[in-house]
């Protein structure tokens, strides 16, 4: 062994004792001992090395680190999903009358004046929108986007019209019905464009059966006559025939026959 | 690691130096390497390299037993102290960490397993009247010397190491921790947990009255 320096080898050090000393000490331990020793240590190096702590050292790390990822994703996920649930943004589109194709709109049209409720409560009929999506199970466009792409295309953000707005209430105060036909629908078709993409796959009968689509002239026709005599009723039947309003004048056909059970409109054939 | 233990080369990496010149006493054979030095080897043996281990002992086993075998003076009582200090040593691996030479942590742990022994049998330590003693500390005859020399030999390490038994316990302490582990003063005073002044002092103690006896036979 290697002195240090500055040793004061005249005082601390006395070479030629080192050296009769090294000469006078041979001793060593036993072999067996040596071989018990080493047999020992060699136990504990297989049983216990540390070389598992070292991955540790680096596993705990990494641990916390893919656990905070996840966390933040799982938030940041929830957060817009939530924003969905709470405010969706599947609006029922308004129906421009002009848009909507006569021949399909009318069966659906007298189905639904059919199955009306009483004037007070001017609600479209529920059960075939119902009908209408479930007949039509539209699958999810490829394009289709999940909540999180879906809002951050244009017509998602774009903000809503003010009779858009009152439609959505009238469709989210109908109450159980609309919740019905929502709720099977999957957080795809929650979106907007999931929704538009299934009415527009679903035809122009569902995009009239739509409720809110529905409700919009019929609750005009009711508001304005309900307290006016038969003459008044059929007076407007014919006026939306002469205006092309087919679909229209049937409803309100429909609604004049079962307000006034008597008596007939003046184009109809008495055995109609 | 991976080294295997040559137990003919005592104090592995030291052996040459032993049959060198008085000059190149404590000279090292070869520079050790980072990867050799004994810390290095402690911490790869922590590791889990056996290897390692072997090594280290190879180095530091002639040197624990006879600091041991001195002190004690009582060959049986050497071995068994010698067993739990590596076996302490075993079972500390886990927790070492470099915060000193590694010589020095071994031989702090022979001294305080030392220490103990003399606390629970106060005044057992085998005297220099003990033939068993005697015999204990027979040094072995230098290999391949002429017979001549090799009696003469002899008979000069057995007046070293008459005298060394004689030394008070403090006094041989730390000659033979200077001698067998190459300490410094300040190395002998951290391992026997006295102050420098007083291990140099205990020091120079040693080697005066070693001087004095070994007068005659020079």
């Amino acid at each position: 062994m290697a002195l240090k320096p500055g040793t004061e080898m005249n005082m601390e050090h006395d070479p030629q004792l080192a050296d009769d000393y090294r000469r006078a000490s041979g001793e060593m331990p036993s072999p067996e001992l040596d071989a018990h020793i080493r047999a020992a240590a060699r136990r504990e190096a297989g049983a216990g090395p540390r070389r598992a702590s070292r991955r540790s050292a680096w596993q705990v790390p990494l641990s916390l680190a893919a656990v905070v990822v996840l966390s933040v994703t799982i938030v940041l996920m929830m957060r817009d999903g939530g924003v969905a649930l709470i405010e969706p943004e599947w609006l029922p589109p308004p129906v421009a009358e002009s848009v909507a194709p006569q021949g399909a709109a009318e069966p659906a049209a007298k189905q639904r004046m059919a199955e009306a409720p009483p004037p007070a409560v001017p609600r479209a009929s529920p059960p075939a929108v119902t009908g209408a999506l479930q007949a039509n199970p539209a699958p999810a466009p490829a394009d289709a986007a999940p909540p999180m792409m879906a809002k951050a295309q244009p017509a998602a953000e774009a903000p809503v019209p003010a009779a858009t707005a009152a439609l959505r209430d009238e469709s989210l105060s109908a109450g159980s019905n609309v919740a019905s036909v929502r709720e099977p629908a999957g957080p795809l078709l929650r979106s907007a464009p999931a929704g538009a993409a299934a009415e527009v796959a679903a035809g122009p009968a569902a995009r009239m059966a739509s409720p809110a689509a529905m409700s919009a002239p019929v609750r005009e026709l009711w508001h304005d006559l309900v307290n006016e005599p038969a003459e008044k009723w059929a007076q407007r039947v014919a006026e939306w025939r002469r205006a092309g309003r087919a679909a229209d004048a049937d409803a309100l056909a429909a609604e004049f026959r079962r307000r006034f059970p008597g008596q007939t409109l003046p184009d109809e054939a008495p055995g109609r | 690691m991976g080294a295997t233990a040559e137990w003919s080369a005592a104090d592995a990496g030291y052996a040459g130096c032993r049959s060198a010149g008085p000059s190149a006493y404590w000279r090292p054979v070869k520079a050790a390497a980072p990867d050799d030095s004994d810390e290095a080897l402690m911490l790869a043996y922590r590791d889990g390299d056996a290897g390692a281990f072997d090594v280290l002992y190879a180095r530091h086993r002639g040197g624990t037993y006879r600091y041991l075998l001195r002190q004690c003076r009582n060959a049986a009582l050497a071995e068994e102290m010698f067993q739990d200090v590596w076996m302490n040593l075993i079972r500390a691996r886990a927790g070492y960490t470099v915060q000193a030479r590694f010589t020095t942590w071994l031989y702090r742990i022979a001294h305080n397993r030392l220490m103990d022994h003399f606390r629970r049998h106060d005044g057992d330590a085998v005297s220099l009247d003990d033939e068993n003693a005697a015999s204990a500390a027979e040094p072995e005859a230098p290999r391949g010397a002429d017979p001549a020399v090799g009696v003469e030999s002899r008979a000069l390490a057995a007046q070293l190491l008459n005298l060394l038994g004689r030394l008070p316990a403090e006094q041989r302490e730390a000659f033979v921790l200077q001698q067998e582990s190459g300490m410094s003063v300040e190395e002998i005073a951290e391992t026997t947990g006295v102050t420098r002044e007083t291990a140099k002092s205990r020091l120079r103690y040693a080697l005066a009255k070693l001087r004095e006896g070994m007068q005659s036979w020079r």
